[in-house]
C-alpha cells in the first residue's frame, strides 16, 4: 500500500518536472548595456541601435522578450555588473569594458564561445578583424565578441603645419617622420625665452610600443618582456619626443589652443568633434584631420580598442542569448547603424568594406578628410592587441607608472626595465 | 537522574544534529548578508577581482543547503525509527554521505563537520565491524577531499574565506572565533560521542562475557549430572543382570546340577527313573535356554525390540534429523532378506555410531546409507559430506566397531577422503540364501 502510494507520488513529481521544463512559454531574456559611449564621448542615441536590433529580435523570435535595466552609467557599469554577478542575477547577453573582460574571463564567468562558433554553420569568424578578435580571447577561447571597435588614430593640427610650411604626412608616415616634424615644429614663437610651440600632445610609450608591434607578455600572462631591444626602442622614442619639450610637460590648453601639432585621438573622438555641432564647440580656432598612427616601418600598426560582448556562463537559453549576441556583433545591418547612431566602427571586414558605409560616415562632414574606410579598413587590419590575463590590468598600471617616471627621468633604460621586468614577472607568478 | 548509555548516545546524536544546523545556518546566512552587504557597499568589482571562482546564486545556496541538511536529517530520523535490513543500512549510510557532500559542496567546503554526524549516525545503526570499518575509511577519505584546500586543486571554486574578509579586521575576527568555537563544539561532542559508544560497547562486551561464563558453568555441572546418570543407569543394569542369571541361569543351573547329582545316584538302580530324570533336566535345560534368550531379548536396543529393522533404522534416522539439520538418505534394498537378530543388533549399532560420528566430528549435513547384497555377501556404505580426515584414528566407537562385526564374520573398511566413507560386508548365510 505504502509502496504504491510511494511511486505514484515520484511518478507526478518527475511528471512535474518534466512539464516544468519542457512548458511552452514565452522567455524572458536579459541582457546588459550602459549609456552613454564607451569612449567618453557625448552620444545622445546610445539605445537606439539596441532598441531596433531588439525590435528585429522579437519579431523573428516572438516566443522570446528582452528587457534591459536602462540608464546605467559607464562608470557605474562594472559595479552594476559585478553586483549582478554576485546577486546571480547577471544578464544573459551583455557589454564587457575592458577592464572587466579579464577578470570575469578568470571566474569562469563568461560562456566559452568556441563550441557555439563551431557548431553555427552561418558563423563566420573569419568575417571579423583578428586583432579586435583577439581582444576577446581568453587563453585561446573566445569569450566575448567585439561589439564596436575604437582605432586610434593620429590628430593633425593643420593649420600649424601649413604655417611652418610642412606638407600634411602620408598615411604611411614613419616615427622618423614624426621626429622630424615634431622637432620642427617645437621653437618659442613669441621670442619670450620659453618654447610655446609643440610636436606632439599626450602621445606615450603604449602608442610607441603598438607601432614597434611588440608584445608586452607571453600568451599565458606568465611572463612580461620588457627587457628586449624594441621595447627599448618603442621608450627611447618617446624619451626623445619629450626630451624635445626641455622638459615641460604639454597641457590640454596649450592643444585646445593650437599650439599642438600632433596628438593621438580615437575614431570615436574624431567622429564626435569633427561634424557639427561639436566642431563649433572644440578646436574650432584651427584647421584638423586625422590620418594613421605612424610606424616603425612602412606598416604601421596601432592599438584598437573594443566594446566586447558576451554571455553569461550561467544562462539557462544558450541558444537565444547567442542569436541575440549574434544580432548584435555579427549582423550587417547593426553593425552597419554603429556608424549612424555611435561614435565606434563595426570590427566586420565586411562592413568597413561595403560602399554605403562610406556615405553614412562622411554624410555629416562637409570637408575634405583623410580617414575614409580604406584608411580604417588599414588601420582594421594592422591593429595590435596584447594578450589577454588576468593580472593584465594590474600589471599595465604599474608598468605605466614606472615607465613614465623613467621617461621623466632620463634613466638608463637597460637597468630600469630589467628590475622592472623582474618585478612584473614576480608579480605575475604570485 | 541516572541517564543510560543509549539515552546518553540519542542526547549527543540530538545535540550535534542541532548544532549542524546552526553552524549550516551560519555559514548560509554569512554568504546571503554579505553578498547583500558587498552590493551595498558597492565592493562588488573589487570582491570579484579578489576570488578565483565566481559564486553561485546565493539563495541557491542558502536554500540549496538547508534543505539538503533536512533531507539528510530526514534520512537520519527515518533509519532510527524504521527497522530496515542490513542491506538498506550499508545503502543509508552511502546516501548520508553523498547528501553530506553535495551538502559540503554547497557550502564551498567551508564546512565539512557534518561528517562527523554522519558517522556518528552510521556506526551507531551499523555495529558490524567489517562495514564500520569501511565506512570509516570512506569517510576519512571524503573528510580529506572535502577541505577547501584539497577540493579547490581539482575543482576551482569561490573560498568562504573572501567572505569574512570583507568586514574589517575586528568583526572578521569575531568571525573566525565564532566558526572555530561552533566547530571545536562540534568536534567535541563528536568525541563525547564515541567516548560513550565506546564505553557502551564495552560494557556490554563484558556483559556477554558474564553471560558466557555462567553458561558454561551450567554446562559443567549438566555434564555432571549425565555422568552420574550413567553411573546409576550402569548400576541398575549391573544388577538386572546379576538378578536375571540368578533368576534364569542360577535357577536353571542349579536345578540341573540336582538333577544331575539325582541322576549319578540313581544310575546303577534304577536306569528307567534316571532316564525319566534326565528327560526333566533336558526340559530344565531347554527351559533356562528360553529364559536366557529372553533375558538376551530384553537387553535388545528398544527401537527393534518393538519394530522390524528397516523401520527401527527409519525411526532413528527420522530422530536425528529432528535433532540436528541433518539430511539422511537411506537406500534399504534388503527387503527380502531375514536377518539375524544379532546381525540386525549389530548393524543397527554401526550405522548409529557412523551418524554421530559424521555429526560429532564430521560436522556433515548430508549422510547417505546405502544396503545392498549380492550372491555371497551383504554390503552396507555409509558417506557423509563432513570434514572427513586424512589418518583414520581408531577410537573406541571404532574399535568396538570393528570388534563387533569380527563376531559375525564381517569386515569394515574407513575412508576419510571427501568425507567420511564407511563400507562394511558381511558373509551371507546358508539360510538366508533363498536362491
Amino acid at each position: 500500500m505504502m509502496n504504491k502510494k510511494k511511486i505514484i507520488c515520484i511518478l507526478v513529481m518527475i511528471a512535474c518536472f518534466i512539464l516544468i521544463i519542457y512548458r511552452p512559454r514565452q522567455l524572458t531574456l536579459t541582457i546588459g548595456v550602459f549609456a552613454g559611449s564607451n569612449w567618453d564621448v557625448p552620444n545622445g542615441d546610445c539605445y537606439k541601435i539596441i532598441d531596433q536590433a531588439i525590435e528585429r529580435y522579437e519579431k523573428e523570435y516572438p516566443m522570446v522578450q528582452i528587457e534591459y535595466e536602462s540608464g546605467i552609467l559607464k562608470e557605474d557599469y562594472s559595479e552594476w555588473l559585478s553586483a549582478k554577478y554576485l546577486k546571480g542575477e547577471e544578464p544573459d547577453v551583455f557589454m564587457i569594458l575592458g577592464e572587466d573582460f579579464n577578470t570575469l574571463s578568470a571566474l569562469g564567468a563568461l560562456k566559452n564561445l568556441d563550441s557555439l562558433i563551431q557548431k553555427d554553420q552561418q558563423f563566420h569568424i573569419e568575417d571579423y578583424y583578428a586583432s579586435v578578435l583577439y581582444s576577446g580571447q581568453y587563453y585561446n577561447h573566445q569569450y566575448a565578441l567585439p561589439y564596436e571597435s575604437n582605432p586610434t588614430l593620429m590628430f593633425v593640427n593643420q593649420t600649424l603645419l601649413k604655417k611652418e610650411h610642412i606638407h600634411l604626412p602620408d598615411n604611411d608616415w614613419t616615427l622618423d617622420d614624426f621626429y622630424t616634424i615634431c622637432q620642427q615644429v617645437t621653437k618659442d614663437t613669441n621670442n619670450d625665452g620659453q618654447i610655446d610651440q609643440y610636436g606632439c600632445y599626450n602621445y606615450d610609450w603604449l602608442d610607441s610600443v603598438y607601432s614597434h608591434k611588440v608584445n608586452l607578455f607571453d600568451e599565458n600572462g606568465e611572463f612580461c618582456y620588457l627587457n628586449q631591444k624594441d621595447v627599448k626602442n618603442a621608450i627611447s622614442f618617446v624619451q626623445k619626443i619629450y626630451n624635445l619639450n626641455q622638459g615641460y610637460t604639454v597641457t590640454s590648453q596649450d592643444f585646445d589652443m593650437g599650439k599642438v601639432a600632433f596628438a593621438p585621438m580615437s575614431f570615436a573622438e574624431y567622429r564626435t568633434y569633427k561634424p557639427y555641432p561639436y566642431r563649433v564647440k572644440k578646436y574650432s580656432q584651427f584647421e584638423w584631420d586625422c590620418i594613421q598612427m605612424p610606424g616603425a616601418d612602412e606598416n604601421n600598426s596601432s592599438e584598437v580598442s573594443s566594446l566586447l560582448m558576451g554571455i553569461s556562463s550561467r544562462t539557462s537559453h544558450i541558444q537565444e542569448a547567442w542569436e541575440f549576441l549574434k544580432l548584435l556583433t555579427y549582423d550587417t545591418q547593426t553593425q552597419k547603424t554603429l556608424f549612424q547612431y555611435s561614435q565606434g566602427i563595426s570590427s566586420l571586414k565586411t562592413v568597413i568594406q561595403s560602399d554605403d558605409v562610406e556615405s553614412l560616415l562622411n554624410s555629416d562632414i562637409l570637408e575634405d578628410t583623410q580617414v575614409n574606410l580604406d584608411l580604417l579598413n588599414d588601420v582594421m587590419e594592422n591593429a595590435m592587441s596584447q594578450s589577454q590575463f588576468r593580472k593584465y590590468n594590474s600589471a599595465i598600471v604599474t608598468m605605466n607608472n614606472q615607465i613614465n617616471q623613467m621617461i621623466q627621468n632620463n634613466e638608463d633604460l637597460d637597468l630600469s626595465l630589467n628590475s622592472l621586468q623582474n618585478e612584473i614577472n614576480e608579480y605575475l607568478r604570485e | 537522574m541516572k541517564y543510560s548509555y543509549q539515552q546518553v548516545l540519542s542526547i549527543l546524536r540530538h545535540s550535534l544534529s542541532i548544532l549542524n544546523f546552526v553552524i549550516i545556518l551560519f555559514y548560509s546566512m554569512l554568504i546571503l548578508m554579505t553578498t547583500q552587504y558587498i552590493v551595498q557597499i558597492q565592493y562588488a568589482r573589487e570582491f570579484l577581482d579578489r576570488i578565483t571562482h565566481l559564486p553561485q546564486h546565493p539563495l541557491v545556496t542558502f536554500l540549496g543547503s538547508i534543505s539538503l541538511y533536512a533531507v539528510l536529517i530526514f534520512v537520519i530520523y527515518n533509519r532510527n525509527t524504521t527497522k530496515v535490513s542490513y542491506k538498506m543500512n550499508v545503502f543509508y549510510s552511502f546516501l548520508e554521505v553523498l547528501i553530506g557532500f553535495l551538502l559540503i559542496y554547497f557550502l564551498y567546503m567551508s564546512y565539512n563537520g557534518v561528517l562527523f554526524l554522519i558517522f556518528c549516525d552510521s556506526i551507531f545503526n551499523l555495529k558490524q565491524e567489517k562495514y564500520s570499518k569501511g565506512l570509516l575509511g570512506v569517510l576519512i577519505i571524503v573528510y580529506i577531499i572535502s577541505s577547501y584546500d584539497v577540493f579547490s586543486i581539482f575543482v576551482p571554486m569561490t573560498n568562504m574565506f573572501e567572505y569574512f574578509q570583507i568586514y574589517g579586521s575586528q568583526v572578521n575576527g569575531v568571525l573566525m572565533i565564532i566558526t572555530s568555537c561552533l566547530e571545536m563544539l562540534n568536534i567535541i561532542l563528536f568525541i563525547a560521542f564515541m567516548i560513550v559508544y565506546l564505553a557502551d560497547e564495552m560494557r556490554q562486551n563484558q556483559y556477554i562475557s558474564e553471560e558466557l561464563d555462567m553458561v558454561n558453568q551450567v554446562n559443567k555441572e549438566l555434564q555432571n549430572y549425565a555422568a552420574i546418570t550413567e553411573k546409576i543407569g550402569e548400576n541398575k543394569e549391573r544388577k538386572r543382570l546379576a538378578r536375571e542369571i540368578h533368576d534364569t541361569l542360577g535357577h536353571a543351573l542349579t536345578g540341573i546340577a540336582a538333577g544331575v547329582d539325582a541322576c549319578i545316584a540313581m544310575i546303577d538302580q534304577n536306569p528307567t527313573a534316571t532316564k525319566q530324570q534326565l528327560q526333566v533336566i533336558s526340559k530344565v535345560v531347554r527351559q533356562g535356554i528360553t529364559d536366557v534368550r529372553n533375558s538376551l531379548n530384553k537387553l535388545r536396543p528398544g527401537a527393534l525390540e518393538e519394530h522390524g529393522f528397516k523401520e527401527a533404522l527409519e525411526r532413528m534416522i527420522a530422530e536425528f534429523s529432528s535433532v540436528s539439520d541433518l539430511t539422511i538418505e537411506l537406500d534399504y534394498q534388503l527387503e527380502d532378506i531375514d536377518l539375524e537378530k544379532t546381525d540386525e543388533d549389530i548393524i543397527f549399532r554401526i550405522i548409529q555410531e557412523s551418524i554421530t560420528n559424521a555429526l560429532r566430528h564430521g560436522h556433515a549435513t548430508e549422510v547417505k546409507i546405502n544396503m545392498h547384497y549380492d550372491k555371497n555377501f551383504l554390503h552396507l556404505k555409509i558417506k557423509d559430506n563432513g570434514i572427513g580426515c586424512d589418518d583414520v584414528h581408531f577410537g573406541f566407537g571404532l574399535t568396538q566397531m570393528k570388534e563387533r562385526l569380527a563376531m559375525i564374520n564381517g569386515e569394515v573398511h574407513f575412508d576419510g577422503h571427501q568425507g567420511f566413507l564407511t563400507e562394511v560386508t558381511l558373509p551371507r548365510k546358508e539360510r538366508d540364501k533363498h536362491d
